[in-house]
């Protein structure tokens, strides 16, 4: 080989490698000119993959597809210039926010449904039927964390709404079975396969080619159980919208259409989905909705901030921490910690109040940005009343405190971080919630979040930490009583005996034998109102309420709790024990008559904490922080649900009522202005004629 | 001057180019990951061929190390490819001006020497941000970015619009390495790439070596005005190119087996023996 020719292949190989960039990136750029932009959910890829491809042949319309998380491609969508021509998704609050905004075409159209499933390993000894086999003992789970969304926080999210409606403990369990956790969803699976793990809760669209090689058996979840779920809900329909500033309107309306076409039912069912168009989505089609679930932790920080305003300081310190431990991570947790702090400090408890913001300053700014500071939840209006600021500034609030105090050396508390993947209401969450009371000085409202963790969240892996703190936390707090050295004891798990009742009667007890009898009383009340189910005997715990209230040293509270007991339950065991110490105490001429459904469990979440506050105000409770506590409820965080029928009756009342409970705790100007509301926004109400009568007769007085 | 052999280089190039220059791309420009090419196993980014090409190449190229030392970077590399091709195109004027100035060519050797050192913090930074971002952190991966079209804009501009700094930043270095290729022959390669600088080392203990006989080498400094890594064989800057084998004038420069190095082949040369006016640019 001579050396012109070594050079000229030498030149050819070098051109090879300019004229391959060349045609790749300038044939690209060409062809992305004249495409339809479709940005899709990242968990859809495989499926847009090949419906792109079958779509670009059938209509003729190229199409640069590109996959990414969707509620960062929706926040894009919100603020950014550059938009597609069609965004397919699962649904959730982005939707809304897009269509808030006016940004879509037409309505999003629901094409399938990815339903969550039960991923069993064939050679799993125990025999799996249902989800609730997912927390017998020996099962062995995997799971992934609560970063992968739909693969991980809505599993948790899932288990936990079975739990709280129908299996008790069972997300308890669940976790306590979990024996291995793959970083990524995708690979969630793989535990199944290799036989690390028996069973694994993952959405339909991940099992197709591990159920076709029979690596992993499908056992499907009822689907009540995915219908009921508040949370997480909506990352299982798929829906796809043409958006308003497409260049193409009409090829993005075919692109949607196709997806929705019967032809394209195949193509979905082998990527696991479940069309819409067959059957088999009936079951499912309550799901079929745009849905945006409550700004919860916005919601606490709110009600907290209420119970501040109402002077119930103790409430407020924990409901603060209830929008952190239990609902967080949040946007908000940067204004919860710093307002948790100044009312600290405002009551005098400037070292509690430091370490607070110390704990700010060092968790804030978390170092990623998460989608629940995204703009598409900002869209949606979050909660009257809180302006959002990112956490950079909750931060720098935290260090002017420390700095403007000169306590910027604080260090701070070494409390366990607040664990997003966690499931909701968990007894992980609880114990970081009581830690923090406890850490603050709230002895009463840290042992009873202990006893939650042992009682409402039994079995909980962390129940005996919570155990060994709340002997701790009496000992040196100087128990009236000793200690009961063994606790009392929760009955072994069976599905006939854990009923939620059961628990709820064990808090009460618990509450009772420590001497909290206030808490005592109101876990009685709960049982009565509904709030535990009606899996038990209601006279027994109007029975319990009265000792307990003759306890805290409220008689008339006691007398109502009996005198409810022995008319209400009249064939009960409990109702003659209860006539006989209404008797005694001589207090039935002042009590009114109990209505016939007194006792009758409430449907609706709002109904029931109507009912547990209307019990306190009938009790003669008016002035009582938890009173108080519950009629706010009813007004922020468990709000009446636009769909029930009376939900502005509802809300009328409770405003009513807690004028009357601001009036009876010496509030007059802001009963006043409670009543006020009530007769200006409810005019033609019962319930302004109500409030027209107290602010008379106040009045007059 | 071109030698013979740079011909099968090219084609082993080329071959390897088709093969990763995906991955390369997709790496360099969406991977999720702070430190691309180190977390492919158990990344989601499933139109990224380094999902599946990660593991054997792994192999490969360790038993290439073992054998070859750094001849990875000159046979196989994708980037030294780009490099090279990046280094064959003529170069900007002012650069030939600069470059060809009695008083750069004094200079350029002591710089050229200090920049060589840039390869080990890089290797340093690289590695302490894939321990600690890329491996060990609960969520590696926030923003996955995918498209069944790998030379689309639109995702590249969608992950830069979603995700944290390292598409950025990444953007930036490959900016970095393209206009460091067109001033300086395989500049990345010489300068900043952290593999190279791991890979070097290897020169230093692989089975095979280029070494020099002392007794027919002249010192007349070809090798490393020609080479284009601009050292001297066997060196860590050594790509094992072999250019200097069939183009040494006094045939004294050969592939040799390391054990066998005292008996037949003589020392290795080192940087000491860099002539201080023979590398230029």
């Amino acid at each position: 080989m001579s050396r012109r020719q070594i050079r000229a292949a030498n030149a050819a190989a070098l051109a090879v490698v300019w004229t391959t960039a060349t045609v790749l990136l300038a044939g690209q750029g060409l062809r992305d000119r004249k495409a339809l932009v479709v940005w899709s959910c990242g968990g859809n890829y495989e499926f847009l993959s090949d419906f792109v491809r079958r779509f670009e042949t059938a209509h003729g319309i190229r199409v640069c597809y590109t996959a990414a998380p969707v509620q960062y491609l929706l926040d894009l969508t919100l603020r950014g210039p550059r938009k597609p021509d069609v965004i397919v998704g699962r649904g959730g609050p982005g939707w809304l926010a897009l269509e808030k905004r006016g940004l879509l075409a037409a309505e999003p159209t629901f094409f399938a449904v990815d339903p969550m499933v039960i991923a069993v390993n064939p050679g799993c000894a125990q025999p799996i039927t249902c989800i609730e086999d997912l927390g017998k003992p020996g099962v062995r789970v995997a799971a992934a964390p609560a970063a992968m969304r739909p693969k991980g926080k809505v599993v948790g999210q899932l288990m936990a709404s079975i739990s709280a409606a129908e299996s008790p403990g069972l997300v308890e369990r669940w976790q306590a079975n979990m024996v291995d956790s793959p970083k990524c969803g995708r690979h969630l699976l793989d535990p199944l396969r290799q036989g690390v793990a028996d069973v694994a809760v993952v959405p339909l669209s991940l099992t197709p080619s591990a159920t076709a090689q029979g690596t992993v058996r499908i056992v499907s979840i009822a689907p009540r159980h995915l219908v009921r779920m508040k949370e997480g809900r909506a990352s299982m329909p798929q829906c796809a919208a043409a958006l308003r500033t497409s260049t193409r309107p009409e090829a993005a309306a075919r692109f949607v259409a196709a997806l929705a076409d019967p032809r394209s039912a195949e193509l979905l069912k082998r990527a696991g989905y479940i069309p819409t168009a067959s059957p088999e989505a009936n079951p499912y089609r309550p799901m079929l909705e745009l849905s945006a679930p409550r700004d919860m932790p916005g919601w606490q920080v709110r009600l907290a901030q209420m119970l501040v305003e109402h002077n119930a300081i103790p409430a407020a310190a924990r409901r603060y921490l209830v929008a952190v431990c239990l609902f967080g991570p949040s946007i908000y947790d940067g204004r919860a910690l710093c307002e948790l702090g100044d009312l600290l400090h405002a009551q005098g408890q400037t070292d509690a109040a430091h370490r607070v913001w110390a704990h700010a300053a060092e968790i804030l700014p978390r170092p990623l940005p998460n989608e629940f500071s995204s703009d598409a939840l900002q869209c949606l209006g979050g909660v009257p009343g809180i302006a959002w600021y990112d956490d950079s500034h909750w931060a720098s609030v935290a260090r002017d405190r420390l700095a403007r105090d000169g306590a910027t050396g604080t260090r701070p508390p070494a409390w366990r971080p607040v664990d997003e993947s966690a499931p909701p209401k968990g007894g992980t969450r609880q114990m970081a919630l009581a830690e923090r009371l406890a850490s603050l000085g709230y002895v009463e409202a840290a042992v009873k979040d202990y006893l939650k963790v042992c009682t409402l969240n039994y079995p909980s892996t962390e129940m005996p930490a919570a155990e060994r703190a709340i002997q701790a936390l009496m000992q040196q707090h100087g128990s009236p009583e000793p200690v009961a050295s063994s606790p009392v004891a929760m009955p072994p798990w069976s599905p006939q005996f854990d009923t939620h009742w059961a628990r709820g009667m064990t808090l009460a007890m618990r509450l009772y034998e420590l001497g909290f009898y206030q808490g005592a009383l109101k876990e009685f009340i709960k049982l009565c109102s509904g709030e535990y189910g009606t899996d038990g005997d209601q006279a027994e715990a109007r029975y319990r309420a009265g000792v307990a209230s003759v306890a805290a040293g409220w008689p008339h509270s006691a007398a109502w709790q009996w005198h409810v007991c022995a008319a209400v339950h009249a064939g009960s065991p409990w109702s003659p024990k209860a006539a006989a110490a209404l008797r005694a105490l001589h207090r039935t001429s002042r009590l009114g008559r109990p209505l016939p459904d007194q006792d009758e469990p409430e449907s609706d979440d709002a109904l029931v904490r109507l009912r547990i506050a209307q019990e306190f105000h009938t009790a003669g409770l008016a002035t009582h922080d938890d009173t108080l506590l519950e009629f706010l409820k009813v007004l922020t965080v468990a709000a009446p649900s636009k769909k029930l029928k009376n939900a502005g009756d509802i809300t009328a009342q409770a405003t009513c009522r807690l004028g009357e409970c601001l009036l009876a705790r010496g509030d007059d100007e802001g009963a006043r202005a409670t009543l006020n509301d009530v007769i200006s926004r409810w005019p033609r109400s019962r319930w302004a004629k109500q409030a027209r009568a107290v602010l008379v007769r106040e009045g007059a007085r | 001057m071109i030698q013979p052999i740079t011909i099968p280089r090219r084609i082993s190039q080329l071959a390897f180019f088709a093969l990763t220059g995906q991955w390369l791309y997709v790496g360099w420009t969406r991977c999720p990951f702070a430190v691309p090419f180190v977390g492919c196993a158990s990344c989601p980014l499933a139109d990224c061929w380094g999902t599946w090409i990660q593991w054997w190449f792994i192999w490969v190229l360790g038993a290439s190390v073992l054998l070859v030392g750094r001849a990875f970077c000159g046979w196989a590399c994708p980037m030294g490819l780009v490099e090279e091709a990046l280094g064959s195109l003529p170069r900007p004027s002012f650069v030939r001006r600069l470059t060809e100035g009695s008083a750069w060519k004094r200079g350029w050797p002591k710089i050229d020497s200090a920049l060589r050192w840039l390869r080990y913090p890089a290797l340093v930074a690289v590695a302490a941000i894939a321990i600690s971002e890329s491996i060990d952190v609960a969520r590696p991966y926030p923003y996955v970015v995918r498209s069944p079209h790998t030379f689309s804009l639109e995702p590249i501009w969608i992950a830069l619009a979603l995700g944290g700094p390292h598409y950025a930043i990444r953007l930036w270095v490959l900016a970095a390495a393209v206009v460091l290729g067109l001033l300086v022959l395989r500049g990345w390669c010489r300068y900043l790439c952290p593999l190279g600088a791991l890979l070097g080392l290897a020169n230093k203990i692989s089975l095979w070596r280029i070494a020099r006989d002392p007794h027919g080498c002249t010192g007349c400094g070809r090798y490393p005005r020609e080479c284009i890594q601009h050292t001297v064989p066997g060196t860590t800057e050594c790509v094992v190119c072999a250019d200097c084998v069939q183009g040494c004038p006094t045939d004294s420069i050969h592939m040799s087996i390391r054990r066998a190095r005292r008996q037949a082949a003589g020392p290795a040369i080192t940087d000491a023996d860099l002539p201080e006016t023979a590398a230029g640019p």
